[in-house]
């Protein structure tokens, strides 16, 4: 169930979209989902699918593994097409259900919202499948860089999400061996009501949190033998650079930015 | 209650690109009142097998009978294999989790539905048995030290009253001293409560001394199955296996090179001791 989701998870593959540098490939998505929110008209729509549809090509992912991920928000994707659909105020009734009217501009509403939450999860999917962790949070602490003089603590914002990154399998790992402990015990985690079924993780929550906080401690003692002390001074084993391919992307980036919101403006 | 399983494979993440046979093919059988030594290297398949014996995974393929019943996925069913067949897990101190020993030892058998006074009762037996020493019972289990967490963690499953106790190396980790104590502990419950014991391990150390019988295990099949002594003298097998014969055999052997004559079997310092002091007796007199 915890493998299903795909949103946040990196693909292993050899393709242009891999090789990018991971700082370009933040800010464009990052460009590309602000652009998401300015587009409007069919053509702008239009534009921002193919677009998307290109980076999904040069990416490599397979298209079923991206569209896994989709399901996890399924719910969340229906429930706001419905509250569209029903709740826009407007005189052009299409159909009635329930008593609630659904209205014509009600279901062009949605189906704007329902493209844009979809371009927004698979851009940001694109940017995390093709980009390993340790990539994406270099690229973080320099786009956040230019916020370090108000107090924006860069480098640790980015050694956290490192480390988070980096524990995310092994509690997982833990929290199966738990269970199946427990399960060895007799703790039955899947029947009784809700009170009952919260009660039946505490024998895996207490174990769980013991070991992280053992970790963390020991972690934190390896850093400090490694004499870690913060990102002052800091360099790296392999220097972020820019080679041709990565302007190539920023032209071409900015291009179908422009267009995609030109098209809304002249459509 | 013995355990079989019929031609066993199980998969981690079947069809995925991670896909790993983690165990192939498996025949074999547990019978009643055996002490097993399962051994094998790491990433043999030794925790992936054992899981299957009370149905906390489910074969991808092949079977497990419990009694001669297939253990299936019929929800009273699993809870009675899981009761039947007692599982200690690797590093078994990491799923303690109550205030006092007693109450973590009583976890088991009151998720048998038994009351809070017999789930107790059999939990300070238990916890005698494994030689946990009373004073303790009322203390925070993170408390103890490494070796008494672990003996507090094997009670916890021993409340259940198993018929089959499955320990995965349960010496993990521990100093010498301990080790040798938690082994002896194991023997000694399987002589009082006469149940089948299945000890897990990637040393022949640790099955040499009470072991009955010897189940090599390795790239997720059995390699060979016998008598301690018989297994031990395929030295060349095991250790293309990954394997080390017990420090013993290995002595043994460079002795019987260099003249002796050492008989098998003989896996504990002191018998051999006691056989090389006879040898050199008989050498002086004649
Ligand atoms: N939860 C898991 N997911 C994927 N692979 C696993 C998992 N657990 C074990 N494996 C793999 O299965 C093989 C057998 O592992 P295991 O049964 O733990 O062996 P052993 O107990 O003999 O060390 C190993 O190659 C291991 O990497
Ligand atoms: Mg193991």
């Amino acid at each position: 169930m915890l493998k299903d989701i795909t949103v946040g998870q990196y693909y292993p593959a050899d393709s242009p979209m891999h090789r990018l540098n991971p700082r370009v490939k933040l800010l464009a998505s990052l460009a590309f989902l602000a652009a998401v929110f300015i587009i409007s008209g069919v053509w702008g729509y239009a534009l921002a699918v193919a677009m998307t549809a290109a980076v999904i090509a040069a990416s490599r992912v397979p298209v079923p593994y991206l569209f896994r991920g989709l399901r996890s928000i399924l719910f969340m994707l229906l429930f706001t097409v419905a509250l569209n659909v029903f709740f826009t105020p407007g005189d052009d009734v299409v159909f009635s259900l329930w008593g609630l009217r659904a209205t014509a501009s009600g279901v062009a509403v949605a189906a704007r919202t329902c493209v844009r939450l979809t371009l927004i999860i698979v851009g940001s999917s694109l940017l995390t499948l093709t980009t390993t962790s340790i990539e994406l949070t270099d690229a973080i602490e320099f786009s956040l860089k230019p916020f370090r003089p108000v107090g924006v603590p860069a480098h640790e914002i980015a050694m956290m999400m490192t480390i988070a990154l980096r524990f995310i399998p092994t509690l997982t790992e833990e929290l199966d061996k738990i269970m199946k402990a427990q399960a060895a015990r007799g703790a039955d985690f899947d029947t009784g009501g809700l009170i009952r079924k919260a009660k039946s993780f505490v024998p895996v929550l207490v174990p769980l949190f013991v070991s992280a906080f053992r970790r963390a401690d020991e972690l934190a003692t390896a850093m400090e033998a490694r004499c870690y002390r913060g990102g002052v001074g800091r360099t790296r084993m392999r220097p972020s650079r820019l080679y041709r391919r990565d302007y190539i992307a920023i032209v071409l980036a900015a291009f179908a930015f422009t267009a995609m919101i030109a098209a809304g403006r002249i459509g | 209650m013995p355990i079989e399983t019929i031609n066993l494979t199980y998969k981690y993440n079947p069809g995925a690109a991670f896909e790993k046979t983690a165990v192939r093919g498996v025949s074999l059988t547990i019978p009643d009142g055996a002490y097993i030594g399962l051994v094998g290297r790491t990433g043999s398949g030794k925790s992936t097998l054992i899981q299957h014996f009370n149905g906390l995974l489910k074969p991808t393929e092949g079977r497990v009978l419990l009694d001669g019943e297939d253990i299936g996925s019929d929800k009273k069913r699993l809870r009675d294999a899981r009761r039947r067949v007692g599982l200690v897990f690797q590093y078994p101190e990491q799923q303690l989790f109550e205030i006092t020993v007693e109450k973590d030892a009583a976890f088991g058998p009151s998720n048998m539905g038994l009351s809070a006074e017999e789930a107790i009762g059999r939990a300070r037996e238990s916890l005698r048995l494994v030689g946990v020493p009373d004073e303790l019972f009322g203390r925070s289990p993170f408390d103890l030290s490494g070796g008494q967490k672990r003996r507090v963690a094997i009670a916890g499953v021993l409340a259940m009253r198993p018929g089959v106790l499955v320990l995965d190396e349960p010496t993990a980790g521990l100093d010498p001293e301990s080790r040798a104590a938690i082994l002896g502990n194991i023997a000694e419950t399987r002589r009082r409560l006469g149940i089948t014991v299945v000890l897990v391990s990637h040393s022949m150390e640790d099955v040499a001394e009470h072991a009955e019988e010897v189940i090599v295990m390795s790239a997720g099949t059995v390699l060979t199955r016998g008598a301690p002594a018989d297994v031990f003298a395929r030295e060349d097998e095991l250790r293309a296996a990954g394997l080390a014969p017990p420090l013993m055999v290995s002595v043994a052997r460079e002795l019987n090179r260099r003249g002796f004559s050492i008989p098998r079997g003989v896996f504990s310092p002191r018998e051999m001791a006691e056989h090389i002091s006879k040898e050199l007796r008989d050498c002086l007199k004649t």
